[in-house]
């Protein structure tokens, strides 16, 4: 009987653990650079900060966010964000986004941006 | 001066203090009084060190360097006081603060075991104050500025007013059970003496969950804008671990004064829980996490310190326990999985692991950097592998009312119980109808119904013998009604981006919205929004303003007991509602009757140096058989950009709004001249919200009765 009940305990936590390692790697997403990205079918996050190049602009039709990003190996990328521009992004030190290349233009569907040192803990930006 | 000599008078009273209960404790009664008048010389330090910098902030004493950074002339009374804790220093010296203050209450009320506790409590107090005398927040700037730098925008609302003070409680709080199990370990008595820290572990168990939780999240709620109260960031996270392990701590210790088992587990989880408090503090202030994190850290010269601290408690800690592992055996007895212990034994597995899946998560980044590409999950590991977690957890809260301490045999429960089935199946139904599609979701929502429903029954008996025995239930059915406005709000909202033109109606999300213009009342753009549906209209009024050089976006929610209605103005433009699209080298587009081919770009210098830089986009025009080359030119004269257009046949004018050297690309925007105002503007629709919001105040009075209770029942 206690014996059995191991087992089945055993077989649960086997079973829970294998699903909690599939859904890690479905859910992770490297930090890496626009050419690792374009290279790459999978969501990964670039970490950069705006570029004075293109204009920072939502399109009208489909009010996505546009901007012009560089990574920290100085490579420059289009990138379509789909929601909010998050507060202070003019002027963040640093945006980290999340998505996938579709052709030219990077995807986005998380923007993450560090503000300047002064607001220091409680401060984010979504 | 007076401050910074306060500070390191409090840091040698706690050594003191702390050297002379140590020295009670193991019966040297002489050290009774000098203990406590060393306890008593560090709470004043700390009292005149926070008076002291509440008195420089009040009256905008600017040449300090925090009152500076935290508060300008303009700032109300209030928030002038809340600035106290803006900032690491303020709230460290807050934390030290009320740490001092707990201690008070354990020398009251735990006279027997004070002398076993409050070495521990004391070297808390010492580190706390150590990191005060490295990260002063008494710092001068040699010189008095006319006004300060101002507070955080972000910070200026009343619950985040009250965030951080009930925060830094919960986890001045949280070393109370840390010390009673050290002193069980200590004394090797793990029953009497160790269990009269049930009121302590929940106190400081709900201010956790009260202050470092559900009001952070209405903070984010209602001022961030992003629209949601939960994003499973690092900072957030930090503040769940102790949470999760705190919650299966008060079980774990409810179940052994009852039975005497879970005694090993209990000591754990006390231990745990309050290096999982320093680990969030290490976590948030050393930097360690500064990459991978939105919030904006800074690396303090705390790093090495908060290390240290963590390092002391976590070998302390779990170094008595594994001492004193073998002695601890045999202390509990297997329990079968249908009784009360079981369901409890199980629950507080359920929430281990659930702690494990987020703090494994916090730390990825770190881990898989020390191994490779840093890489961090996406919030759908956490939504998802917590998901089973958190079903196994309603199922046992929804048996749980049925069970009594003996074995139940399962087929006997269904003979007794199974009129309770028809619950989940209604729920089920109603949930389907409702427009629940997921399968999982209607499995959890399943149980979480039964749970609420066998929850209420058990309360309203329980209700009737006083309402001290209710706090348990309660708390279950608040978890209940949270976890459906947790579904509901997550996965079904719905959200929409608009772009208004002043007057002109839109309809989205079943609600008709104009934007009607705005008005400006200090300092801050009210933007005038009329939200008309089938029950009437209102006037919504989401705020845009600038904060120094930021942007802030006010959002505008209009409650509703199913719906919240949440608003957030993203911009506000004047705009030539022109057209733009990008080409390659050879790409063509169609565009208002024009084909568009856009072949080469041009490089001229006109001065004859690279001073000045103009570079044009040829475009080949074609309309009604006729072709046209046109070269609109961006002309670069150091860090200036000036923009020639080129005149399209009708008029309009193509203009260059952006060129990717690398890619060989360029954006074009055609413009017809006139400027319109427009404002962009996100609506979402968040079902549930207020059964959410009506949950975590019912887990609350839930948590807050269960304590009062545990309180009074005790010598």
């Amino acid at each position: 009987m206690t014996r059995a009940r191991l087992w089945a305990g055993a077989l649960v936590i086997l079973a829970f653990a294998v699903f909690a390692v599939q859904s890690l790697r479905a859910a992770m997403n490297p930090y890496v650079t626009f050419a690792q990205a374009a290279a790459s079918s999978r969501t990964v996050q670039v970490m950069g900060h705006l570029s004075s190049k293109g204009a920072i602009f939502y399109d009208l039709d489909s009010r996505n966010l546009h901007f012009t990003m560089t990574d920290q190996e100085g490579n420059e990328a289009q990138v379509v964000f789909a929601g909010a521009k998050p507060d202070n992004f003019e002027h963040a030190d640093s945006l980290v986004v999340v998505g996938r290349f579709r052709g030219q233009v990077f995807w986005a569907h998380r923007l993450l941006v560090k503000c300047p040192s002064k607001y220091q803990d409680q401060d984010r930006g979504r | 001066m007076i401050g910074s000599l306060a500070l390191y008078t409090a840091f040698a009273a706690a050594l003191v203090a702390g050297w002379r209960f140590a020295a009670l404790a193991r019966g040297d009664k002489s050290a009774l009084r000098p203990a406590l008048r060393a306890y008593q010389v560090h709470t004043a330090c700390l009292a005149v060190a926070s008076l002291y910098l509440l008195d420089a902030l009040v009256t905008r004493k600017f040449q300090f360097s925090y009152v500076f950074a935290h508060t300008d002339v303009s700032l109300p009374t209030h928030y002038l006081v809340s600035a106290f804790w803006a900032g690491q220093e303020g709230s460290l010296l807050l934390w030290a603060l009320l740490g001092a203050g707990v201690a008070g209450l354990v020398i009251r009320h735990e006279q027997k075991l004070m002398p076993f506790l409050m070495p521990t409590i004391l070297a808390a107090q010492g580190f706390l104050v150590l990191f005060l005398m490295v990260l002063s927040p008494f710092k001068q700037l040699g010189f008095v500025p006319e006004n300060g730098q101002g507070l955080n925008p972000m910070l200026l609302d009343p619950w985040m007013v009250i965030h951080p003070p009930l925060t830094f409680l919960a986890y001045a709080l949280l070393v109370v059970p840390f010390a009673f199990a050290v002193a069980a370990l200590w004394k090797q008595d793990y029953h009497d003496g160790f269990l009269r820290i049930i009121p302590w572990a929940l106190v400081g168990w709900l201010f956790m969950g009260a202050g470092g939780i559900f009001v952070g999240g209405a903070w984010a709620y209602r001022v961030l804008g992003w629209g949601g109260y939960w994003g499973w960031d690092p900072v957030e996270n930090a503040a769940l671990l102790p949470w999760l392990t705190g919650a299966a701590l008060v079980h774990g210790l409810l179940m052994q004064r009852q039975r005497r088992i879970f005694t090993r587990a209990n000591l754990f989880l006390a231990i745990t829980t309050y290096v999982l408090v320093v680990f969030a503090t290490f976590l948030t202030r050393s930097g360690a996490m500064a990459e991978f994190s939105v919030h904006a850290f800074v690396d303090t010269p705390l790093t090495s310190l908060l290390g240290l601290f963590l390092a002391v408690l976590a070998l302390g800690g779990y170094g008595m326990f594994a001492w004193r592992y073998r002695a601890l055996a045999g202390q509990g007895q297997d329990e079968a999985f249908l009784s009360r212990p079981g369901t409890f034994g199980l629950a507080m597995l359920a929430l281990g692991v659930s702690a494990f899946l987020v703090l494994l998560g916090t730390l990825l980044p770190l881990l898989t950097k020390a191994i490779g590409t840093p890489a961090s999950p996406d919030q759908s590991f956490y939504w998802r592998t917590n998901a089973p977690v958190w079903l196994v957890l309603f199922l046992l809260l929804a048996v749980c009312p049925f069970l009594g301490n003996r074995p139940h045999k399962a087929q006997d429960l269904w003979n007794e119980h199974k009129l309770w089935g028809l619950v989940p199946l209604a729920a089920t139904i109603a949930a389907y109808a409702l427009g629940v599609r997921h399968p999982y979701d209607l499995v959890l929502l399943a149980a979480v119904f039964l749970a609420l429903g066998t929850n209420l029954v058990a309360l309203a008996r329980y209700a009737r013998r006083g309402l001290r025995y209710t706090g348990g239930y309660l708390a279950h059915v608040g978890l209940a009604l949270m976890c459906v406005g947790i579904v509901a709000s997550t996965s079904y909202t719905q959200s929409e981006r608009l772009a208004l033109v002043p007057g002109e109606p839109q309809t989205a999300l079943g609600y008709q919205i104009t934007y009607m213009g705005y008005s400006i009342a200090a300092n801050k753009n009210i933007l005038l929004i009329d939200v008309g549906s089938s029950r009437g209209s209102f006037v919504a009024q989401p705020r845009m303003y600038l904060a120094g050089s930021r942007l802030m976006r006010e959002p505008y929610i209009a409650r509703n007991l199913w719906r919240d209605l949440y608003m957030t103005p993203l911009e506000l433009v004047d705009d030539d509602l022109g057209a733009w699209f990008i080409l390659g080298k050879g790409e063509s587009i169609d565009l208002e009757g024009y084909t568009i081919k856009f072949t080469e770009f041009t490089f001229t210098m006109p001065s004859g140096d690279d001073s000045v830089v103009e570079v044009g986009a040829v475009l080949e025009v074609t309309s009604g058989g006729h072709t046209e080359v046109l070269v609109p030119v961006v002309r670069q004269r150091g860090d200036e950009y000036e923009v020639i257009s080129a005149e399209l046949p009708d008029g309009q004018v193509i203009i260059i709004e952006a060129i990717n050297a690398g890619s060989g690309q360029a954006r074009f925007a055609v413009v017809t001249g006139t400027l319109q105002e427009l404002l962009l503007l996100e609506v979402k629709v968040k079902p549930l919200i207020s059964v959410l919001a009506l949950g975590t105040v019912l887990l609350i009075a839930g948590t807050f009765i269960a304590t009062w209770h545990r309180f009074l029942s005790r010598g």
